[in-house]
């Protein structure tokens, strides 16, 4: 026979008892002091059957029925429901919360088979979770909705002694803040795809009469220049200034817009492949500029070719405009991040003053005057647009004068860098 | 004025609804000056009636060249097209499809539908202007075509 542990000190203090954390965690050392005490008092009955200590066995068997009550006492003061379950599924313990969720007397469940008074739950995530936990004799935990209160809780099953101990946790807070959430998102991607549409269909439908003005705008001034006095030929060319503006700016936005919602889905890509064809694109330019675009190694990464090499191309483009007094350097480069690659655009131009770092993603951001640089302000929006439609980031690093460099991260295929 | 086939005038048809596109093809077919005479329907049933000279069409003359814009009332431009090219008397007159849309399907339907060719009108005037003169001269004096 094995010497009894020490009963606790009576103190009368609850606190030295184990207690539920949030987490429930402490059920385990609660279930095994409450059967060690048990098992106590079983072998001082036994035990004590001499006459003259049988007062004192009275009185062991008095402060095991006291610790019972408090232990019942501190358990039913735990609000979340929790029970214990033996071998054989049976119900050893179940708090008041329990037998209120239950919606039954706390006496009948007491050595009643867990699915005969929870027959609801065969079948269901709690009964792959009790099985699980004891198979494994690891805490599960899981998620379960209870129809009559119309709340949610997060349930926690430990392996305890031979059974199970199952604590409910109210979480239907959490989870109403994430179902409003969830909505709240959706609400906002159908907004946005909403106006994408919208800017995409003006922008398309708009070209139309656009086309109107312009065309005979430019067939007055071509056929009437000279031959009217001079206010209505200054009147002709700033409308026709106007409207090819206009042209321009619906043009970009329809380009703009069609990111997104005509792109495709991605597959691996070779990032050297795309950069190639942007500088084939951007031949002339180079040429032109006299500059030198070299770059390191470049890795596969998962995309969209046609967004990826029109994003090369814009940055290039734009190490080419934006140049100094000598002729364009451009340096591409990439190194691993984490799941993605994290390329450079490096050039040697003008650079960018720091308080400009955010605005010049902007759509329609000029920063410069029409007379010193072409343009709309499209470019880097478009960038901005295509690394976030492949859930990367981009930003900028510069020194005004010095040069600057456009980084952005691009998603790895599965399991490379 | 240059006049083909033994001189006689050059007639183009114009299938076009809005009335800004077709003066503004008048005007660049103007200074190309190789045409003598341009047609125009507004929709896809009345071009049909001019090349099959019904109604008050009966006097109308076969069209060396179809300018076509694919979206039309009545009778759509491709159902048109389609037409024209499955009617032995009319499917050798050459259809150049002049239209704003930039869609890839309609590239290719249009060319399943056998038209002669396929051009995106340009948003700039200049351009236009060149691409009507362009037609002109590569359909009209450098294409040889069947006598009927």
């Amino acid at each position: 026979m094995t010497t009894p542990a020490p009963l606790p000190e009576k103190s009368g203090d609850p606190g030295e008892w184990p207690r539920l954390s949030d987490e429930g965690a402490g059920v385990e050392p609660l279930a095994e002091a409450l059967a060690s005490h048990a098992a106590q008092a079983a072998d001082r009955a036994r035990l004590s059957l001499s006459p003259q200590r049988l007062a004192g066995e009275q009185d062991a068997l008095v402060e095991v029925e006291a610790t019972r009550s408090r232990t019942e006492q501190i358990l039913d003061s735990i609000v979340d429901p929790f029970f214990v379950l033996g071998a054989d599924l049976r119900f050893i313990f179940a708090n008041a919360g329990a037998a209120q969720m239950a919606g039954l007397p706390r006496e009948s469940l007491t050595g009643a088979r867990v699915w005969d008074k929870l027959p609801h739950l065969v079948g269901t995530e709690a009964e792959r979770a009790y099985q699980r936990a004891r198979a494994e004799a690891a805490p599960v935990k899981f998620e379960e909705h209870h129809e009559p209160s119309d709340r949610w809780f997060e349930v926690h099953v430990y392996p305890a002694l031979d059974g199970i101990s199952v604590v409910y946790h109210d979480v239907t807070r959490r989870k109403r803040a994430e179902e409003a959430l969830e909505q709240r998102a959706r609400e906002l991607a159908r907004k946005n795809a909403e106006l994408e549409q919208f800017a995409y269909v003006a922008a398309h439908d708009l070209q139309e009469p656009l086309r109107m003005i312009a065309s005979y705008t430019q067939l007055l001034a071509r056929r009437y220049r000279g031959q009217l006095d001079s206010d209505a030929d200054e009147f002709i060319a700033f409308a026709v200034d106007g409207v090819t503006r206009m042209q321009g700016l619906i043009g970009d936005l329809l380009e703009f817009s069609r990111i997104g919602t005509q792109g495709r889905a991605f597959s691996r890509v070779d990032s050297g492949a795309a950069l190639s064809d942007a500088l084939d694109n951007l031949h002339t330019a180079i040429m032109e500029s006299g500059a030198r675009v070299t770059h390191g190694e470049l890795p596969d990464v998962l995309g969209d070719e046609a967004e990826l090499m029109q994003l090369f191309q814009n940055l290039v483009s734009n190490a080419l405009k934006f140049r100094g007094e000598r002729a364009p350097e451009v340096h591409i480069s990439a190194e691993p991040k984490g799941s993605a690659w994290q390329f450079c655009v490096r050039d040697r131009g003008i650079g960018i003053a720091p308080e400009l770092w955010g605005r010049i993603f902007v759509i329609f951001q000029r920063l410069h005057g029409r007379g010193e640089y072409k343009g709309n302000g499209i470019g880097l929006a478009i960038c901005k647009k295509i690394v976030e439609r492949h859930g990367g980031q981009i930003w900028v690093e510069s020194e005004p004068g010095q040069g600057s460099s456009f980084f952005f991260t691009i998603a790895a295929p599965a399991g490379e860098t | 004025m240059r006049t083909a086939r033994g001189g006689q005038p050059i007639c183009i048809l114009l299938v076009e609804d809005n009335p800004g596109d077709v003066r503004l093809t008048v005007e660049a077919l103007k200074e190309g000056k190789v045409v003598n005479q341009l047609n125009v329907a507004t929709d896809g049933v009345e071009a049909l009636e001019f090349l099959r000279r019904k109604g008050k069409h009966a006097a109308a003359p076969r069209p060396d060249l179809i300018l076509l814009d694919l979206n039309l009332p009545k009778k759509d431009g491709r159902e048109l097209l389609a037409e024209i090219k499955s009617d032995p008397d009319l499917k050798r007159i050459p259809v150049v499809v002049l239209t704003t849309s930039m869609a890839e399907e309609d590239v290719v339907q249009t060319y399943d539908l056998h038209a002669n060719c396929y051009i995106t009108k340009p948003v700039e005037l200049d351009r236009f202007l060149a691409i009507v003169k362009s037609i002109d001269d590569f359909w009209l004096t450098i294409v040889k075509l069947p006598s009927e």
